[in-house]
């Protein structure tokens, strides 16, 4: 696997929103306005990449069966100096958009399973890629998403007014109109990726070992 | 049993360090933290209070749990107030929130700005945040986005709250409606979707009002 493969996957082919569906607290929350997205992609990215290069470094001398509390903690910590750091020297502007992102970070499915699925197997420089792309795949599904949403429920986008006189729709804006459009959003993902199965000549399956059997993260006694 | 001591050993050591690395890192920015939080109070009391010969900031009084900052004129007479509360029994929905209300000598609230909060994005901050209304075309065209001109940057909710007495919203009969007030009916109109909000900043602008109607003597001299 070339390194660069490790990168790209996550912004389509292992997308962790819309193929791997890990996350979906905050996507559902977050994907509000695209605005909202983008900031909480942003904030997610940087955890990513860090929590991610800190499991890597420290694999080999965590013990297997105590490595998902292990694995939490370093995460909490890196996203409390975040925090820290961003209260004390970022501009208010950046501070007043994501701040409020910050703690919602660590109770995201895609951190926590990330460190155990690839960064406790894989070195420093491809753990960090990987975070990358999982970072801007989960990025680009919630502006996406966020976009969509903000659109039809306020006729705005990124906080613009496109449409003047646009009947507002809060559906949208709650957590009813984000399921739907989650849904519509998998269900369209999917159908593309039939299509060009069926256009190469072979049937469509979710990437392998990607489903919820083959997580283990609730299988906390597993050596292997 | 050795295992155990083993797995102990390692998570007790994991968080020991993750630990120390967040105490010293707290250590190192508390300052900074501080002072940021103190520049963002400097600019929502300038926002709030206008241009004032003293430093708003350091001119202060305490009444009823409300912190009260004083603008002055050059000859030291007081041109406005601003009242800083924390909502007791509606609390905001995402926690702790600060609302300063800027008052004028004579009892009218001048305007209401929220200085600290945590609420929703996209929800609670359409009642928190003031911003312009921006136009997509305006982009393209160049133009002025609307009310880019006057002092503070609108917001619907918040915007409710100007020129009226602090008397009256001070007054023990003061409520957040659903709808919009009829007659003489002592309320302001809450935002769909940000009730808790809506009255989170309601209750904090009325114990503002209430503890300058109340000592408002004490207060201006």
């Amino acid at each position: 696997m070339s390194l660069f493969h490790e990168f790209k996957k996550g912004l389509w082919e292992e997308n962790p929103t819309l193929v791997l569906v890990l996350g979906m607290c905050p996507t559902l929350a977050v994907s509000s306005s695209m605005k909202n997205g983008m900031g909480m992609g942003l904030a997610t990215v940087f955890v990513l990449v860090g929590s991610n290069l800190v499991v890597s470094l420290v694999r080999k001398f965590v013990p297997k069966k105590v490595r998902i509390p292990c694995y939490i903690v370093i995460i909490a910590t890196f996203v409390t100096i975040v925090e820290m750091i961003m209260q004390a020297y970022a501009p208010p502007s950046l501070n007043s958009a994501l701040g409020i992102f910050i703690p919602l970070i660590v109770v995201n499915c895609i951190v926590l399973g990330r460190a155990e699925a690839f960064a406790s197997k894989n070195g420093p420089i491809a753990s960090i890629l990987d975070g990358l792309g999982m970072g801007l795949g989960f990025t680009l599904a919630l502006m996406s998403l966020g976009g969509v949403r903000e659109f039809i429920a306020q006729g705005t986008l990124f906080e613009y007014q496109v449409v003047p006189n646009w009947p507002p729709f809060l559906l949208m804006k709650f957590a009813p109109g984000a399921f739907v459009v989650l849904g519509l959003f998998l269900a369209g993902m999917n159908k593309i990726q039939m299509r060009k199965a069926a256009k190469e000549g072979r049937t469509f399956t979710p990437p392998a070992m990607l489903d919820c059997s083959h997580c283990r993260i609730c299988d906390l006694t597993r050596e292997d | 049993m050795k295992e155990m001591l083993k797995l102990s050993l390692a998570l007790g050591l994991t968080c020991l360090i993750a630990g120390s690395i967040l105490v010293f890192a707290h250590a190192e920015t508390e300052e900074a933290v501080k002072a940021a939080k103190l520049r963002d109070k400097e600019v929502a009391l300038r926002d709030v209070l206008g241009d004032c010969a003293n430093q708003p900031i350091k001119d202060t009084k305490s009444f009823d749990d409300v912190t009260f900052y004083f603008a002055r004129s050059a000859d030291g007479a007081i041109t406005a107030v601003a009242g800083e509360a924390i909502p007791k029994e509606h609390k905001g929905f995402g926690g702790e929130m600060k609302v300063l209300v800027a008052l004028n000598p004579e009892g009218k609230i001048l305007s209401v700005a929220v200085s600290e909060s945590k609420e929703t994005p996209g929800l609670g901050t359409n009642v928190t945040d003031r911003k312009l209304t921006k136009s997509i075309w305006s982009l393209f065209s160049g133009a002025k986005d609307q009310g880019e001109a006057a002092g503070l940057p609108p917001n619907v909710y918040l915007d409710r709250y100007t020129d009226q007495p602090a008397s009256k919203i001070g007054a023990a009969d003061f409520t957040i409606l659903g709808r919009a007030p009829t007659g003489d009916e002592n309320g302001v109109q809450a935002i769909t979707g940000a009730t808790i909000s809506s009255r989170a900043v309601g209750d904090a602008v009325h114990q503002v009002c209430a503890a300058f109607t109340t000592n408002q003597t004490a207060l201006l001299n």
